[in-house]
């Protein structure tokens, strides 16, 4: 009964006048039930964080009874505990096992970096058949929490194959093009939904770790080693970031319905003139636009994630300026006019209920 | 009617023929966001833009302009900025919000005024003074403002003024001691909040500002109870009998209140210090094999707990 009522509940809130073709009432029963324990936060963190510590406390120990010395092991002990991993979130379809499986994928993926260290491979050839084998069983698993951190490793591998490639230059493009596929991947969620496959199960947990993997390809241009302003073609990557920036401004006008042309075209100019001056520091274009997309789809981790990642990227911008402090006070006192000014006339424009 | 959540929109995808238009229409209306939104967000964001840049452009303005100013040109700039700003905070035309971020910047500037008068009478005073003295008086302006942004900024202060009067004055201090303090002083604004909220009826103070004020009192028990655990001795022995019983206090408060964020985060706390008592104890491969081995059956449980708990009605995750 109590099922029957949650399902009651929920199809209150569809549309009346809209039926829903082929609803299955007891699956969608027993899915609602299952809903409190998929979202919970707390039990996730717990799962990644208890198999991140049990698995480096397994590598210690296997190092203490000198395991590492007999080399020629790791690459059959990686093959085991990364079948381990796969087994058992395929054969036991439960969350108390999670934990279990994280700590195998990370402990196989340890020796299997210790395997490549033995063989002497580079790191181009490392990072790519770390890819391609992370990809493989990023197809297999049906695990969230697994599907998460293969996720993020997939992108890590790829950008550091692609660095290793073609040096900085060429890798200061993989972001933008993370962006883009982060834009597919939000704006798309009704038609990935839809499919009704293991893609669109796992939908939240590669949505996530796409977004993880954008803040830290992001933010690893703006550490002192790799400080923005020294790369070469940086702009391009700004005005990369500019047009996804563009992308989403035209879905958020088209939700604010406004006709009016001039208006329209003065927001657009607005956004990439305050912009402009810092096109050769990606990373602010690259925060705002993660700010936007996320706040369009109310996906709250994405938005605190870019907010974090602006206002480090604007401090880091300001800190690297090679002008005199009087300078960088007058254009930061400058910008902030320009905005208290924009807040002013929206507030006039504003109709009388938005103005508190 | 209700108000579909976008797992709700999933669900109802997963267990019918909804095709892709019509998830996307239902998403658009019940979970994206719509104008009225995005109106507040821009006025919000241009608040705050605007204030943040001004008051971070000041502050660059004063580290700047040292040499060439006269002493009584800063002082007289730094406090008619903060007399202004103060004034505009309890101006009636504008907004609550806008007012309460006027008052966080006025709250900045009493730092900025700290500094300059420091710089030139170079009085010779410890960091930690500065730090205190800015706290101290702003401790009206964060008890009045009712914004939480601002209470934390000012605990942030509470505990940069007790950190770094460890580092340069009490240096005989020892470490279990002083996490030990900072685990008082962030859980006596927890527990504040928490009654307040109870005795209020409602949530008066925002979630957020109760998970940051937990995770970091948690943050610091655990660290000085494995401080104590690895040194083997210490000057707060009383650390560990205070935390199990605060520990207890908030797992009860957690089923009580039906939270399993409480549940989860002290869990979590009692299992890296459990451990860290385990490999200190047994100082062996075995100890290393035994702490992996605990971990993993330890998280199984409470997650096996938790996932009890969340069959009941009423449980959910504070957000």
């Amino acid at each position: 009964m109590k099922l029957e009522n949650k399902v009651t509940t929920l199809l209150s809130g569809w549309n009346a006048a809209e039926e829903i073709p082929g609803l299955d009432n007891e699956g969608l029963a027993l899915d609602l039930q299952e809903q409190a324990k998929q979202k919970s936060l707390p039990i996730k963190i717990l799962s990644i964080f208890g198999g991140l510590i049990s698995s480096a406390s397994f590598v210690g120990f296997l190092f203490m009874v000198g395991f590492f010395e007999n080399r020629s092991l790791y690459l059959p002990y990686s093959a085991l505990f990364l079948g381990l991993a796969i087994l058992i979130s395929l054969k036991f379809k439960h969350i108390l096992l999670d934990t279990i499986c994280v700590s195998c994928l990370c402990v196989s993926y340890i020796l299997l970096l210790f395997s490549f260290e033995e063989m002497r491979l580079s790191g181009l050839w490392s990072s790519l058949l770390i890819f391609i084998l992370s990809t493989l069983i990023l197809w297999i698993m049906r695990n969230n929490i697994l599907t998460f951190i293969l996720t993020l490793i997939i992108c890590v591998s790829f950008f550091f194959f692609w660095k290793e490639l073609g040096d900085f230059t060429l890798a200061q493009f993989f972001p933008p093009l993370l962006g883009i596929l982060l834009c597919g991947a939000y704006l798309q969620e009704g038609k990935i939904i839809a499919w009704r496959n293991h893609w669109s199960n796992r939908y939240h947990a590669i949505r996530s770790a796409l977004s993880f993997s954008y803040l830290g390809g992001l933010l690893y241009f703006t550490t002192t080693e790799q400080a923005e302003f020294m790369h070469p073609l940086n702009w391009v990557v700004s005005l990369l970031y500019m047009g996804l920036i563009g992308f989403v401004l035209a879905r958020v006008l088209q939700i604010l319905k406004l006709e009016n042309k001039t208006l329209v075209i003065a927001i657009y100019l607005l956004t990439f003139a305050s912009l402009a001056p810092t096109i050769f520091y990606p990373a602010i274009a690259g925060s705002l636009f993660l700010i936007l997309l996320s706040f369009m789809v109310n996906y709250r981790t994405g938005f605190v994630l870019g907010l974090a990642s602006l206002i480090y990227a604007v401090s880091r911008f300001y800190y690297d300026l090679d002008y005199s402090l009087l300078t960088k006070s007058i254009m930061l006192m400058a910008s902030g006019g320009l905005f208290l000014i924009l807040y002013f006339i929206n507030r006039q424009k504003a109709p009388a209920h938005e103005k508190n | 009617m209700k108000q579909l959540q976008r797992e709700d929109i999933h669900s109802l995808a997963k267990h019918s023929q909804l095709s892709g238009e019509q998830v996307e229409q239902a998403l658009q209306q019940h979970v994206y966001q719509d104008k009225k939104s995005w109106a507040d967000f821009l006025r919000i964001s241009l608040l705050v833009l605007g204030i943040g840049f001004l008051t971070s452009g000041l502050v660059f303005f004063f580290a700047y302009n040292w040499a060439d100013l006269p002493k009584f040109g800063k002082l007289a700039i730094v406090q008619g900025l903060l007399l202004l700003v103060s004034l505009l905070a309890i101006y009636p035309k504008f907004s609550t919000l806008t007012r309460q971020l006027l008052l966080s910047s006025a709250a900045v500037l009493v730092g900025l005024l700290f500094a300059v008068f420091g710089q030139i009478y170079q009085t010779g005073a410890d960091a930690y003074d500065f730090f205190l003295a800015w706290t101290l008086f702003i401790v009206l302006w964060t008890v009045i403002s009712d914004f939480p942004p601002l209470w934390l900024f000012f605990i942030g202060l509470l505990n940069i003024t007790f950190y770094l009067y460890v580092d340069q004055v009490a240096r005989h201090w020892e470490e279990t001691l002083v996490f030990s303090i900072l685990f008082v002083l962030n859980l006596l604004p927890l527990v504040f909040a928490e009654l307040w909220n109870i005795q209020r009826r409602k949530q008066v103070i925002p979630q957020y500002f109760i998970n940051m004020m937990a995770l970091a009192a948690l943050t610091f028990a655990t660290i000085g109870n494995l401080h104590y655990i690895l040194t083997g001795h210490t000057e707060a022995p009383l650390l560990p009998g205070i935390s199990l019983a605060v520990y207890a206090l908030g797992i009860g408060f957690g089923l009580r209140t039906k939270s399993i964020f409480y549940l989860a985060s002290i869990s979590l706390s009692i299992i890296i210090i459990t451990t860290g008592l385990i490999v200190e104890n047994i100082q062996s491969e075995f100890g290393i094999l035994l702490a992996s081995i605990f971990v993993l059956l330890s998280i199984s449980a409470v997650i096996y707990y938790i996932l009890q708990l969340l069959k009941h009605p009423g449980y959910e995750t504070r957000k």
